[in-house]
């Protein structure tokens, strides 16, 4: 029943091919190694928050299995100082490079709220000819009577809705949300 | 570690490494889920557990790293852990939701249904594509978003409905 891992990949302490990786490099490894998976338990995290239950399953898993098989081996070797900071910077660089992945992959819907104080109506009109549903809504601010625009946009075409928003009125307000859910509404 | 304390033989290992980490990435999912929301003392409480109950886990793969199984058991019961963590805090359902809906014809009557159903919600008129539309914001349980939608759907099942997650509110009309 007792499966042998391959010697390779897997030791008590610490893989085989670690022994062969000169103790100048080794630090670079760790860091490397580091960065890389904490990318993956960033992923996974934010998965967890959007409620992507597969991809938090296979990211979950593949982050555990290369901290076993790669870290724990790694972790008996962590005793000089450049070995500790390569450890943490790793960490450290693979949480902003999760965020980073992720903001580029961009799952999920996004509702941008725009305040326009003049130009509300042109800017609705150029919402609705690019193709994006767009609301608008009467509202008071500091100096009378302002438009609101509730729109809708899966998050990889946010940008790309913002710059068209400045274009038609460079003094527009934009804040952005992450909508969890939505049904409905238009284009289909 | 594990093995000579509770006697178990080894071919039953993987399994219960793979036991121990369903059952702390269930309370380490709730765990994020609940700082999300602001929940302090029951993220408190899951910390605690869930790292202790860690503990033991990753010394029982760390000297037994020689079968692949247990790692296998480790990593699946992470993933798996993680997973139920979510589908759990859905089913808990803690907290409030803003569900935001636009509707070209029924606003009214939406709004209506909304209150006699014993939510508060608040009626704005805007202006979409085709000319004006009605934009009801409500706030409500997350546990009733579900029922709600459908009490929605049956009057217009055109409306458009969007949810986010809220901190807790203070103030305003909270059905009892």
């Amino acid at each position: 029943m007792v499966f042998h891992a391959p010697a390779a990949l897997l030791a008590a302490d610490g893989p085989a091919w670690l022994a062969a990786i000169p103790p100048a490099a080794l630090t670079a490894v760790i860091f490397a190694v580091r960065t890389f998976n904490l990318t993956l338990a960033t992923l996974r995290l934010l998965s967890v928050v959007r409620g992507m239950r597969i991809a938090a399953w296979l990211l979950g898993f593949v982050q555990s299995f290369l901290f076993l098989s790669t870290l724990a081996g790694v972790m008996s070797n962590i005793s000089s100082v450049p070995a500790v900071l390569a450890y943490a910077g790793g960490y450290a660089t693979g949480l902003i490079l999760g965020i980073e992945v992720e903001a580029r992959l961009a799952p999920g819907y996004s509702l941008l709220r725009m305040v326009s104080s003049a130009r509300g109506q042109p800017l609705l009109e150029a919402l609705h000819q690019a193709g994006f549903g767009a609301t608008e809504l009467a509202g008071q601010g500091l100096n009378g009577m302002v438009s609101m625009i509730l729109c809708y946009t899966p998050r990889k075409q946010a940008q790309t809705l913002i710059e068209l928003a400045e274009s038609t009125d460079p003094e527009v307000f934009i804040t952005s949300e992450q909508v969890r859910m939505h049904k409905g509404g238009w284009p289909p | 570690m594990i093995t000579e304390l509770f006697n178990i033989p080894v071919y039953l290992l993987p399994l219960l490494i793979f036991s121990l980490r369903v059952v702390d990435m269930t309370l380490d999912t709730l765990r994020v889920l609940f700082v999300i929301r602001g929940k302090k003392p029951l993220a408190w409480v899951l910390g605690f557990a869930q790292s202790a109950l860690w503990v033991v886990a990753i010394t029982s793969v760390l000297n037994n790293l020689n079968n692949l199984w247990n790692i296998i058991g480790y990593a699946g019961g992470f993933a798996t852990g993680n997973v139920i963590g979510m589908l759990i805090e859905e089913r808990l359902a803690i907290g409030h939701g803003h569900m935001r809906i636009i509707s070209s014809r029924r606003g009214a009557a939406i709004a209506e249904a909304l209150r006699e159903a014993g939510y508060a919600a608040t009626e704005l008129s805007g202006r979409g594509k085709d000319g004006t539309v009605s934009v009801i914001s409500s706030s409500v349980r997350r546990r009733d978003i579900m029922s709600v939608q459908k009490e929605i759907y049956k009057i217009d099942d055109d409306a458009f409905i969007t949810v986010e997650d809220i901190r807790p509110l203070h103030r305003g009309f909270w059905r009892a």
